[in-house]
C-alpha cells in the first residue's frame, strides 16, 4: 500500500466498517448512540436515539431538537447536568434520567449517561453517550412504590400491627401500631422473632408454638393464634395473630407477615362471662335447692338438676313444661300458690315467696319453699320468672315436732298446776291453822316437785322406784338414811305412775313424820318390794311399807287428803289395790298394781 | 249448793287422782250427785253406756287415751257434756270442735258456766 489516498481511503473505509459494526452492536444492545461535536455544534444520533424521542431514522437533529425532546419538567434539570459536565474542573462524566417527548406526546423514561471530551487547552470539544429506555423498568419502579403506598395505607389503616419477618436474615419489621400492642419502641423491642415469642404468656406459648410449625415446617401457608404478651407497663394484653407465609419458587421460606390485633375487652368479657357463669354454676351446684328459669315466651322451664332431684325426678325425663310441675303440687296447697303468684304475674310484685307440697316420684310429699324474681323487657313485658327451690320437709317435720313437745310441755304444765291446785284445796280443807296449811302445801309441793326433778334426769322418759321413794323419804328422816331401808329390785316406772306414785310415798312419809315412825328417833320405815308375773297378765308390782319403832297407831278418825288420795292413785288411777293395817308396831300399807311392761309413755 | 246444779248427776272421767278429787269437791259443793270417777277408758265407756247421770266432764286424754269414743256414746245416748283439758281448744277434734270445754286448770265459777253452757245448748 503505497498511494497515500488510497491508503487513506482503505483507512476511512476499514473505519466505517469498524464503526458500523459498533453501531450494529449498539444496536443489539437497546442503546441509543449519540455524539455531539461541540466546536462545530454537529450531533449525530444513532436511530435508536432517535427512536427514544419518537423521531424518524432520517430526522435531522440539532441541540434545538434534543432540547425539545426533553420532558418540560426534565428540561432544566438535565440541561443543568449537562452544563456542569462541560466544567473543564470536573471530569466530564453526566448522567441522568429523564423523560422525553415524541412528537406525538408519548412520554419515555430515558437513562442517559456520557462524557465530555476537552482538548489539550481544557475546552469541551466533543460530547458521546448513549442512551437507554428505562420506561418499563420506571413503570415497574411506580408499580411498586404505589403497591407499597397502599400497603402503607393498608397498615396504617388497620387497628392492629403487622409485623414482616424476613426468614432468611431472621429480622423483623414491626409497624408502630404493632410495637404500640405492647408499649414498645424499635429501641426497646429487637427486632427478632425471640424477642416477641420471649413476651408470650408461658402457659400460651406452646399453644402458639403449635398454631405456628405447620408454617414453618412448609405444611401450610398460614397460621392464627391468640395468646397473651406482657405489656411493658407489666399487664398481659391478649393479642389475635394471623400470619401468612412467602415462599420462593422453590417454597423456601422467605417471609412471614403478621397482623396482629388486641382483642384483650373482648377476651376480658368472654372471660368475665365465663367466670360468671361458671360462678353461677357453682353456687348453684354448692346450693343444696334447686334453681329454675321460666321463659315465658318460650313456654319452656329449664331446671337445675338439683331442683328435680327433690322430688325424685331427673332433668333428661322430666317434661320442660309448667303443668309438669304444677301436677305435682298438692292439692291443698294449690290456692296458696296461685294466690302467692298472682301479684308477679299481674305485674304487682317482682317477687314471690310461698311454701307447699308437691309429690315426690315415690309418692310422699315434699314440703318446699319457693322464691321467684320476675324479668321483664324494656316494655315491661313479662319475659322469665327466675326462681329458687328448697326441700324444707326436714325443717317442717322439725316445727311440727317443736309443736307437739311444746303442746305436750303446755298440757305437762297446765296439769301440773291443776294438780297444785287440788292439793291446795285439799290440804286448806284439812287443816285448821294458816301454819298448818303453809307447812303441808310447801311439803306436798317440794314433794312434786322431787318426782319432777327424778323424771326431768331422765327427760320424762320415767324413773327408778328405788329412787323415787328415797326422794320422798329422805327429807322426812332428817336425811338420816339409818332411819329407812329401801330393799327390791330395780323398777322402773313410767312417767305418769311415777309422778302419782311419788305423791303417795309423800303423804306416807309425811304421815309417818306426823304420827308414825319418823316422830320417834328410834322409829323406822321399810319398804320392799318385787315384781310379779303372774299366768296370763302382765307384771304387777308388790310393794310392802312397814313401820316400826313408832307410837302405838289407830285408824284415823275421817280420812285426810293423805289416804283418800292414796286409796285413789292406787285404786282408780293405776288399778291397783291398796290396803293399810294399823299394827300396834306401825302402820303397814300394801300396794299391788301393774306396772305396763315396756308400754309406751303415758303422758301425764 | 248451786240452784241451777243442785241434784244433777255427774259423770267425772278424770284419769289423774288430785285432779279428779278437785272436781269431785267442786261438785259437791254445787249440790252434784258424782258418777265415777273414772280413770280408764275402759271405766269410763261401761258408765257412759249403762249409768244414769245427767251431765258428764271429759278428760281429754285418759293416760294415753282419747277420750274420744266415751264422747261418741254420750253422743249417741244424747247426753250433754263438757272437756277437761290441759291441751287447750285447739286441742279438741272434730265434731266436738264446738263442745264447751274447760281449761285446766279451772275455778270453780268456770266450772259451773261450763257445764251451764253445755245444758243449755242441750235443752235449746
Amino acid at each position: 500500500v503505497s498511494d497515500p489516498a488510497l491508503q487513506a481511503t482503505t483507512v476511512a473505509a476499514a473505519l466505517r466498517a469498524s464503526e458500523d459494526k459498533l453501531r450494529l452492536a449498539v444496536e443489539a444492545t437497546d442503546l441509543g448512540l449519540w455524539d455531539f461535536d461541540i466546536p462545530s455544534g454537529r450531533l449525530v444520533w444513532s436511530d435508536r436515539l432517535k427512536a427514544l424521542y419518537g423521531l424518524p431514522p432520517d430526522a435531522e437533529i440539532t441541540f434545538d431538537t434534543y432540547v425539545a425532546g426533553l420532558h418540560p419538567d426534565d428540561r432544566d434539570r438535565v440541561l443543568g447536568a449537562y452544563r456542569s459536565a462541560l466544567d473543564p474542573a470536573g471530569d466530564g462524566r453526566f448522567g441522568f434520567e429523564h423523560r422525553t417527548v415524541a412528537p406525538d406526546g408519548a412520554v419515555r423514561w430515558v437513562l442517559a449517561a456520557g462524557q465530555v471530551v476537552f482538548d489539550a487547552e481544557g475546552r469541551p470539544v466533543r460530547a458521546i453517550g448513549t442512551s437507554r429506555d428505562i420506561t418499563r423498568a420506571k413503570e415497574n419502579e411506580e408499580a411498586v412504590r404505589q403497591s407499597e403506598e397502599r400497603y402503607r395505607l393498608a397498615t396504617d389503616a388497620f387497628q392492629g400491627g403487622v409485623s414482616d419477618h424476613n426468614a432468611v436474615t431472621g429480622h423483623v419489621e414491626r409497624t408502630k401500631r404493632h410495637l404500640d400492642l405492647v408499649g414498645e419502641t424499635p429501641e426497646t423491642l429487637p427486632p427478632t422473632a425471640s424477642a416477641w415469642l420471649e413476651r408470650i404468656h408461658p402457659d400460651d406459648v406452646p399453644a402458639f408454638i403449635e398454631a405456628r410449625r405447620p408454617l414453618l415446617e412448609g405444611d401450610a401457608d398460614q397460621y392464627e393464634a391468640e395468646y397473651r404478651v406482657r405489656h411493658r407497663d407489666g399487664r398481659w394484653v391478649w393479642i389475635w395473630h394471623r400470619a401468612k407465609a412467602m415462599r420462593d419458587e422453590r417454597r423456601r421460606l422467605t417471609r412471614i407477615v403478621g397482623a396482629l390485633l388486641d382483642i384483650t375487652e373482648r377476651k376480658q368479657g368472654a372471660e368475665a362471662m365465663r367466670e360468671s357463669e361458671e360462678r353461677f354454676r357453682l353456687a348453684t351446684d354448692a346450693f343444696e335447692g334447686g334453681v329454675f328459669d321460666f321463659d315465658l315466651i318460650a313456654g319452656r322451664v329449664a331446671r337445675t338438676r338439683r331442683h328435680l332431684e327433690i322430688i325424685g325426678e331427673r332433668p333428661e325425663s322430666f317434661p320442660a313444661t309448667r303443668e309438669a310441675w304444677n301436677e305435682r303440687i298438692h292439692p291443698d296447697d294449690w290456692p296458696a300458690v296461685v294466690a302467692a303468684r298472682q301479684p308477679i304475674l299481674d305485674g304487682l310484685s317482682p317477687q314471690f315467696e310461698v311454701e307447699y307440697r308437691v309429690r315426690h316420684r315415690d309418692g310422699r310429699w315434699v314440703w318446699v319453699w319457693q322464691r321467684a324474681m320476675s324479668l321483664r323487657n324494656a316494655e315491661g313485658r313479662l319475659q322469665r320468672i327466675i326462681g329458687a327451690l328448697v326441700d324444707i320437709t326436714e325443717r317442717k317435720q322439725a316445727e311440727e315436732h317443736q309443736r307437739l313437745l311444746l303442746d305436750e310441755l303446755n298440757h305437762r304444765v297446765k296439769n301440773t298446776l291443776a294438780t297444785v291446785q287440788s292439793i291446795a284445796a285439799q290440804t286448806l280443807k284439812s287443816t285448821p291453822s294458816p301454819q298448818e296449811f303453809a307447812e303441808n302445801f310447801v311439803g306436798r309441793l317440794l314433794g312434786l316437785s322431787r318426782t319432777h326433778n327424778l323424771l326431768t334426769r331422765r327427760h320424762w322418759q320415767g324413773a327408778g322406784l328405788e329412787a323415787l321413794l328415797d326422794a320422798e323419804l329422805a327429807p322426812y328422816a332428817d336425811e338420816d338414811r339409818s332411819r329407812f331401808r329401801l330393799q327390791g329390785e330395780n323398777v322402773e316406772l313410767p312417767a305418769r305412775p311415777a309422778l302419782t306414785l311419788g305423791l303417795v310415798f309423800h303423804e306416807l312419809a309425811t304421815n309417818a313424820a306426823k304420827y308414825g315412825a319418823f316422830s320417834r328417833r328410834e322409829g323406822r320405815v321399810e319398804v320392799s318390794w318385787r315384781l310379779d308375773s303372774p299366768m296370763g297378765t302382765g307384771q304387777r308390782l308388790r310393794l310392802v311399807w312397814t313401820e316400826t319403832g313408832g307410837p302405838p297407831v289407830r285408824p284415823p278418825d275421817r280420812k285426810g287428803f293423805g289416804s283418800r288420795l292414796i286409796e285413789r292413785s292406787v285404786a282408780a288411777e293405776l288399778a291397783g289395790v291398796v290396803s293399810m293395817e294399823f299394827a300396834p308396831t306401825g302402820l303397814i300399807c300394801s300396794l299391788e298394781l301393774p306396772i305396763a311392761n315396756g308400754a309406751p309413755n303415758e303422758s301425764p | 249448793v248451786d240452784d241451777k246444779l243442785n241434784g244433777l248427776r255427774v259423770l267425772v272421767v278424770e284419769d289423774e287422782a288430785a285432779i279428779s278429787m278437785l272436781l269431785e269437791d267442786m261438785l259437791i259443793d254445787f249440790g252434784c250427785e258424782i258418777v265415777g270417777p273414772a280413770a280408764r277408758l275402759s271405766t269410763a265407756l261401761d258408765l257412759a253406756g249403762s249409768e244414769r247421770f245427767d251431765v258428764a266432764i271429759l278428760d281429754v286424754n285418759l293416760a294415753g287415751d282419747s277420750i274420744y269414743p266415751v264422747a261418741d256414746a254420750l253422743s249417741q245416748r244424747n247426753l250433754p257434756f263438757v272437756f277437761s283439758t290441759g291441751y287447750g281448744g285447739a286441742g279438741i277434734k272434730d265434731p266436738y270442735r264446738d263442745r264447751p270445754v274447760v281449761q285446766k286448770p279451772f275455778g270453780q265459777q268456770e266450772l259451773k258456766r261450763t257445764i251451764l253452757t253445755a245444758l243449755e245448748a242441750h235443752a235449746a
